[in-house]
């Protein structure tokens, strides 16, 4: 046991290694077997949930060492680009963010891969949906794993594609092909901002890199952490305070597109029409959180320019609300959840702006359970109801899907942040966060916790509770697919508690989770970058028990409004309230019209704009390129009439050109 | 004055070489029989051989050992050789070309034309 | 040296006028009898230079030999007086003035001082004695010998090349028609077509007055020297 620990530990590069291998194996299965009969599709099935499972082994002994407080950090790195003095490095990074992550990841696919079995049995696409998946755990376990900014930006990339192949995978269907195409683009769209701001970071700080950065490679975390604290005591060392802004804006555009802040949300529901194992497992618990784990490593550089923090808290908030009252008016059971993750999302992210580091990760960390969770019991209702998303045509669901609907429960009950559940910790601490930094992000932060608990109930009613409203014949739960709901119920329920500090009520001694996840490379002692990942906790007008009460009652009201206005619809109360504010509904209904912009600026600016481009590529640039040719065309037309074919004018030139070149000798040497 | 232009020295063969290939130069360039080109092409071979002899016989090049070398004959023969080569596959070409065209003005062969 | 000296004197002009008939003379005929006169002159010139080798040489293959070979090819093409000049008189005259210049090139040439090497007193005698003959082959089969071989393969070359050019199964006639790629598709496939289509300048137009070919053969006999 000893030495099985020892060398998982040894070997942790593997993880994201096992599922290249099983990625690359299905694909040979799948080019040399041709047809996948059931035995390959097994075997498929088998490689990626074996190399999943392997990832989680190697992660178990760290995370016992992270819950002893005993990690020790590892960073290893490869230089993999060479140029001169300039060095790009390759590695692995180990320290309680990547743990924490890595169980995240690991655990969850795990998890959706069994569910996976279940959803996708009559599939043609199985074997090649598990290659992907296999892909997308490359990727993103690459990603956590990153021990620098441009590794990571690989893996970013990386994982930007799978997850174009996976909302993509059912290609034939126009809605799914076009969600693939928006999540590519939109994510295109951060990740340049990304790239650029990466460069111009390296740009402004490649000195302090190439001379004091000691043993770090180009642009590493803990580099990066180190660079914080010297700008700290030497702030001669940081760009002007416009520059740095500007670099920390740039690098959250790839944030926000991959953790859908707005504007760049648009393209998370739509990537709905993805199978839902996918929905759950890269736009709720993983991919999402990709952007939300980025600006957890580069949070020292954050940190750096406070009008960035005030702008990455702003955006965080505004996507809080307006994804939460997007939810509001959704039927489809698989968009409402999507709104919601954009939702959460947004609290992680003006999390990490106020300066509660922990805060956000904490909540990430949580969410991720419930919210795959929660995808996968909508997946279990669609499945069962035959591919049905409208929440209108269900209803009465959990005498039919019982566990399903129970574990949908314990989901709703955990975003809620009902007492005890894991989703009250991780937003109590967001809450405390934000309260230090500014009051009016904290009371909107808290009233849309309270709309959160009204929409999530809503869907659990229409969905579970009441008369069946659809004609689909339901089928019963397959037991490949409430498995996985049965076990991440149990972290959604207790999670949060175990690592809220509070554990010594029961028994456990186990370190909070602000204690655990420290931004690797600090210096414990530093009290100036220390301070701000956990939060000034201890000012603004509540104490912490204050906000827990405070968001458990904002809760209890959305729950009690939304069983007003759902369980038993007295009057046609949502009726009365959609007809009575129905400029506000539309708003919602149409998504706050960013689509709709989105698609008059394409079409009135953009387009014309391109049109013109094209006009002036066709006219001058083209232009000149046509110019080279036909003038040398010209050129060789006028002097082939000086090839007239007779050797006699040939022979004139040549005595001519002897007299020319003699008199020019005559007078370079006489 | 008269006595240096009739005692006759090497420049005299030389200018007589150079009068006979511009001439027969003149020839090749604007005669449009094909057949007199090729005399004009003789003619100016043979004011070669006439330089090469003259040379000869005015600066008589010898071998390292003091034998006389002859190499401007030596090189006369063989541009004699090549010259009967010439003439020969000259005219063969002439004649094809004739039964070809039926004609040998030098103006129409410009099948080479740009 | 007098003697050299008059000899001198009736060659170099004899061979510059024949060579001026040679290019400009209307008749071929003449102009190839004229050609004769300046490879005789040439040979003159040799002797005068102690080449009695090459003199002999020059008179059998150029004057005998060469010439024999170009009167065939006039026999052959058929000595049609037709006016022998460019057609642009402004041409003829550039060509005349590059001519010109290039003589002028020539001549500082030619009356450079160059600094003779009298022959020895050996030499002379064996030119007197012997003849330059012996020498020359001795040049040809020690120093020269490797460009004598080539040589001789070269002929070889220029004669089968020289045979199969006018091989006479190559020529398309009416009976065998045989097509011609290249100058078919601007003059025709057959003799006939080709002689139809082939530009003359006007010189010989096909269909001439009978009277104007009847003088026109009547020259060509004369020219010849029936």
């Amino acid at each position: 046991m000893e030495q099985l620990t020892h060398w998982l530990i040894e070997n942790v590069w593997m993880i994201p290694v096992y599922p290249l291998l099983g990625f690359f194996l299905i694909l040979l299965i799948r080019v040399v077997g041709g047809v996948t009969n059931d035995s390959t599709k097994k075997f498929c099935m088998a490689t990626t949930v074996l190399a999943t499972f392997m990832g989680l082994m190697h992660t178990l002994p760290f995370v016992s060492q992270l819950l002893a407080g005993q990690l020790q950090d590892i960073q290893v790195n490869v230089p993999w680009l060479k140029a001169g003095n300039f060095v790009l490095s390759m590695g692995y990074l180990i320290d309680p963010m990547s743990v924490m992550m890595l169980f995240v990841v690991t655990f969850i696919s795990l998890f959706i891969q069994i569910y996976t079995h279940g959803y996708m049995e009559k599939d043609p696409g199985y074997s090649k949906f598990y290659a992907y998946l296999a892909l997308f755990n490359f990727s993103m376990l690459g990603l956590v794993l990153s021990t620098n900014l441009f590794q990571m930006y690989i893996f970013w990339e990386l994982v930007g594609v799978s997850s174009y192949l996976l909302i993509g995978f059912w290609f034939t269907r126009p809605d799914a092909a076009a969600a693939s195409v928006k999540a590519f683009l939109m994510n295109r769209v951060g990740d340049f901002g990304l790239l650029i701001g990466i460069l111009l970071f390296l740009f402004m700080t490649f000195n302090w890199w190439m001379t004091s950065a000691g043993n770090e490679v180009l642009l590493s975390f803990t580099g990066m952490t180190q660079f914080a604290q010297a700008a700290h005591l030497n702030p001669g060392l940081l760009p002007p305070a416009g520059v740095m802004t500007l670099i920390a804006i740039l690098i959250f555009m790839g944030p926000m597109a991959k953790s859908a802040q707005v504007p760049l949300h648009t393209w998370l529901p739509d990537a709905m029409a993805g199978p839902t194992p996918i929905s759950a497992l890269i736009h709720a618990a993983t991919m999402v959180a990709a952007g939300v784990y980025l600006v957890g490593r580069v949070f020292p550089v954050f940190q750096l320019s406070p009008s960035a923090m005030i702008f990455v808290a702003v955006i965080g908030t505004i996507t809080a609300v307006i994804a939460a009252t997007i939810a509001l008016t959704q039927t489809d059971i698989k968009k409402a959840l999507a709104y919601s993750t954009c939702s959460q999302l947004g609290f992680m992210v003006a999390a990490m702006g106020c300066g509660a580091f922990a805060a956000g990760l904490f909540h990430l960390f949580t969410h991720a359970f419930f919210k795959a969770m929660l995808f996968l019991c909508s997946g279990s209702v669609i499945h069962a109801c035959e591919d049905e998303q409208d929440m209108t045509k269900m209803g009465g669901l959990l005498k039919k899907l019982p566990i399903t609907g129970w574990t949908y429960l314990i989901g709703t009950l955990s975003i809620s942040g009902m007492l005890w559940t894991s989703g009250f910790w991780s937003k109590d601490e967001i809450l405390v966060g934000a309260q230090s930094f500014n009051m009016v992000i904290f009371w909107i932060l808290a009233i849309t916790a309270g709309v959160t608990a009204f929409y999530m109930f809503r869907t659990f009613y229409m969905t579970f509770l009441g008369e069946y409203r659809g004609e689909a014949h339901v089928h019963h739960e397959s037991s490949a697919m409430v498995l996985p709901l049965v076990v991440l119920a149990v972290p959604s329920l207790i999670i949060g508690f175990l690592l809220s500090g509070k554990s010594g009520l029961v028994g456990l001694q186990l370190p909070s989770f602000s204690d655990m996840i420290v931004l690797t490379g600090m210096n414990h002692g530093h009290e100036v970058a220390h301070g701000a990942t956990h939060g000034a906790a201890h000012h603004g007008p509540f104490s912490h028990d204050q906000i827990g009460y405070l968001s458990m009652g904002l809760g209890l009201a959305g729950f009690a409004l939304a069983t007003l206005m759902y369980w038993k619809p007295l009057n046609d109360l949502p009726g009365k309230l959609r007809s009575s504010f129905s400029p506000l509904y539309q708003l919602f209904l149409n998504k706050w019209y960013f689509d709709t912009m989105y698609g008059a600026f394409v079409d009135k600016v953009y387009l014309v704009f391109a049109e013109a481009s094209a006009r002036f590529d066709k006219g001058f640039i083209d232009g000149i390129v046509n110019w080279t040719g036909t003038s040398v065309m010209g050129t060789g037309g006028a002097l082939r009439k000086l090839q007239t074919g007779k050797v006699q004018t040939y022979v004139a030139v040549v005595a001519f050109s002897v007299v020319i070149l003699t008199l020019l000798l005559m007078y370079w040497f006489l | 004055m008269l006595d240096t232009v009739f005692n006759v020295t090497l420049t005299h063969y030389l200018v007589l070489a150079s009068v006979l290939f511009i001439i027969g130069l003149v020839g090749v360039m604007t005669c449009r029989n094909v057949i007199r080109v090729l005399m004009s092409l003789e003619l100016m071979l043979n004011a070669v051989n006439i330089n090469m002899v003259a040379f000869n016989n005015y600066l008589n090049p010898e071998m390292a050992d003091g034998t006389p070398l002859l190499s401007g004959h030596v090189f006369s023969i063989f541009i004699l050789t090549i010259a009967a080569a010439e003439a020969a596959v000259g005219l063969a070409i002439v004649i094809a070309l004739y039964r070809q065209r039926a004609t040998v003005d030098m103006e129409t062969f410009n099948l080479l034309k740009g | 040296m007098i003697v050299e000296n008059i000899l001198f004197w009736i060659f170099a002009p004899l061979a510059v006028t024949a060579a001026l008939g040679v290019v400009f003379h209307r008749s071929l005929i003449y102009s190839a009898l004229f050609l004769i006169v300046v490879f005789l002159s040439i040979a003159g010139v040799f002797v005068l230079n102690n080449a009695d080798f090459l003199a002999v040489a020059q008179t059998i293959v150029y004057g005998v030999g060469l010439t024999i070979v170009i009167l065939f090819g006039i026999m052959f093409t058929g000595d049609r007086p037709f006016d022998d000049r460019l057609a642009s008189p402004g041409k003829r005259l550039a060509y005349l003035i590059v001519g010109a210049m290039l003589l002028a090139m020539l001549i500082p040439a030619a009356v450079y001082q160059y600094n003779i090497h009298p022959a020895s007193e050996a030499l002379i005698a064996t030119y007197m004695t012997e003849g330059s003959t012996g020498l020359l082959g001795l040049a040809l089969f020690t120093q020269y010998a490797l460009p004598f071989e080539v040589a001789s393969v070269l002929l070889l070359l220029a004669m089968v090349g020289a045979i199969i050019l006018s091989k006479k199964q190559m020529v398309p006639t009416e009976k065998t028609s045989v097509k011609y790629a290249l100058p078919s598709t601007t003059l025709g496939s057959t003799a006939e077509e080709i002689y139809e289509k082939a530009p003359f300048h006007g010189h010989l137009p096909k269909e001439q007055p009978a009277s104007e070919a009847e003088t026109n053969g009547a020259e060509t006999q004369e020219m010849i020297g029936v």
